[in-house]
């Protein structure tokens, strides 16, 4: 766990820790995932702007 | 003879419109469900009785000069505590001030839209902190109880608003949905709730949490209710559910990801809801779903990110005044690198492009909104705050910006609410709702309300 801004206790500290390692496992996964180099990140804005404007 | 607080918007509308109920007497009906178990369940933050008695007499003046707005008119609402009303205080079940924000003071878009629809919105709803943190029992704000069983979970973050419908305070309530958190607390009451589209539902005036992820939704009995609350909500008409599904082909998770962890009747109860879908005429094919595990995993790193870039400044500045599991949460997210960040983004558009392509196949996917029941209150930790998200197939779909709904669909072993997740394809919300209706139609899951005040003694 890199040095944190804030004060924490040691129960919080060590829960910290925990939660890091289920981030760190799924960043992992998300390294590994095959995207190819073109992928871009989806837009904050505007997710749905390129689906069908269909309604049902 | 049933109160009216235990009637479902649609019902009470028709009762509203043929002059047999005012709504003057339902929300008196609603005032005084509140009164008798709300000090159990927790579920109210802000009740405002004088501005909801004006408001459901101008209703009637209304529906009496031949001006009604339509169904929602008169009918009692709440609204999750992150969302802004123009008189009642939104606190976001925080110690930490809110002042900053420029959300305060002034009606979210949502609410502005239920308001104009004529709803009588009577109170703000529990959530957790921020949205975000875990049920606080030595906070300064109630936690909300199950009313099915008091000693279990409402689900989060919109708490209150599933305990309130549930229990009929209310008869409808607007949540936000950000990794699942209209669904799972609808599942755990046995209440209705639908995740739009994304941006189909204007979030101004939500104070954030993850601004690629959050979603309003309404929450209520049933799936025609939400079709209501999401017409008020967009000015687009959703009323015109058929409960017939020829034609549609439905996606079946196959279960296989946690056959071994899930309740034993979840299974029974999936498949019984199966069967209900097939004979409104749907054609259901067991699947099995595609980056479930990269989806869920993208969903936590863009939400934790997002989060911690809205909240950085308030941590500085009133890191003591959070609860420890919301400085848990943000101290973890600070982990996160810009990358990952990045990586998440792109994961969800590669997996938005491969999800079109299940949705041109099929027309909607059904899972199992939990493998699990309502989670025991003692059982919830504030250092393990991603504990509760470990029974819930929710986060994979908010990446996705795609509708879903959460539909009741029986009891667990325990006598406690399952639920069926219905997911579409982008702005087939409508679809979505239909499929839940017919399940609805057949079904009578949505119908059993749980037995309140508890018995004496037991309070939240």
């Amino acid at each position: 766990m890199r040095e944190k801004s804030w004060p924490l206790s040691d129960d919080e500290r060590a829960a910290v820790a925990t939660v890091e390692v289920a981030l760190t496992s799924m960043a992992l996964l998300l390294r590994q995932t095959e995207l190819g180099a073109s992928v871009r990140p989806a837009n904050v804005n505007t997710a749905n702007d390129r689906r069908s404007p269909q309604r049902d | 003879m049933t109160e009216p607080a235990d009637m479902d918007i649609a019902a009470a509308a028709k009762r509203l419109a043929e002059g047999e109920l005012t709504a003057v007497e339902l929300l008196e009906s609603c005032l005084d469900r509140i009164v008798r178990v709300d000090p159990q369940l927790g579920a109210i933050v802000t009740l405002d009785e004088d501005r909801a008695r004006a408001d459901a007499r101008a209703s009637d003046d209304r529906r009496l000069a031949g001006q009604t707005r339509g169904r929602l008119d008169g009918i009692p609402v709440g609204i999750k505590d992150i969302i802004a009303d123009a008189t009642l205080p939104m606190r976001a079940q925080s110690r930490t001030a809110l002042d900053d924000w420029d959300g305060v003071g002034r009606d979210a878009a949502s609410t502005g839209a239920l308001k104009a629809a004529g709803a009588v919105v009577i109170a703000t709803l529990a959530t957790m902190e921020f949205a975000i943190g875990m049920p606080e029992a030595t906070g300064p704000f109630a936690v909300p109880v199950n009313p099915w069983n008091p000693e279990r979970w409402t689900g989060g973050s919109s708490s209150g608003s599933a305990a309130a419908v549930s229990a009929g305070m209310v008869l409808g309530a607007l949540g936000t949905d950000t990794g699942g958190s209209v669904r799972a607390p609808a599942a755990f009451t046995g209440t209705t709730a639908l995740k739009p589209t994304r941006d189909l539902v204007d979030t101004a005036g939500v104070f954030p949490l993850s601004f690629s992820l959050d979603h309003v939704g309404p929450m209520a009995r049933t799936a025609e209710d939400c079709a209501i609350m999401l017409e008020a909500l967009t000015g687009e008409r959703f009323d015109l559910l058929r409960g017939d599904l020829r034609g549609v082909r439905i996606a079946a998770d196959s279960l296989d990801r946690y056959a071994e962890r899930s309740d034993p009747a979840t299974r029974e109860r999936f498949s019984d809801a199966l069967r209900t879908l097939s004979d409104a005429g749907a054609e259901v094919i067991t699947v099995h779903l595609p980056l479930y595990d990269e989806l869920s995993a993208a969903a936590n790193i863009i939400q934790l990110s997002e989060a911690l870039s809205v909240h950085r400044h308030r941590l500085d500045r009133s890191w003591n005044d959070l609860s420890p599991s919301a400085r848990i949460v943000f101290a973890a997210a600070d982990s996160i690198s810009a990358s990952d960040y990045v990586q998440a983004q792109r994961v969800r558009t590669m997996a938005a492009k491969r999800y079109d392509g299940v949705f041109s196949e099929y027309d909607l996917v059904v899972t199992p909104t939990s493998h699990l029941t309502a989670p025991r209150l003692s059982d919830l930790d504030p250092l393990r705050p991603l504990s509760p998200i470990t029974s819930m197939h929710t986060a994979m779909w908010s990446p996705l910006g795609v509708p879903v709904a959460a539909v009741p669909m029986g009891f667990g072993d325990d006598q406690l609410p399952l639920s069926l997740a219905i997911a579409g394809g982008s702005w087939r919300d409508r679809l979505v709702l239909d499929a839940g209706h017919a399940l609805q139609l057949r079904t009578p899951h949505h119908l059993a309300r749980p037995t309140l005040p508890f018995a004496e003694g037991i309070t939240s």
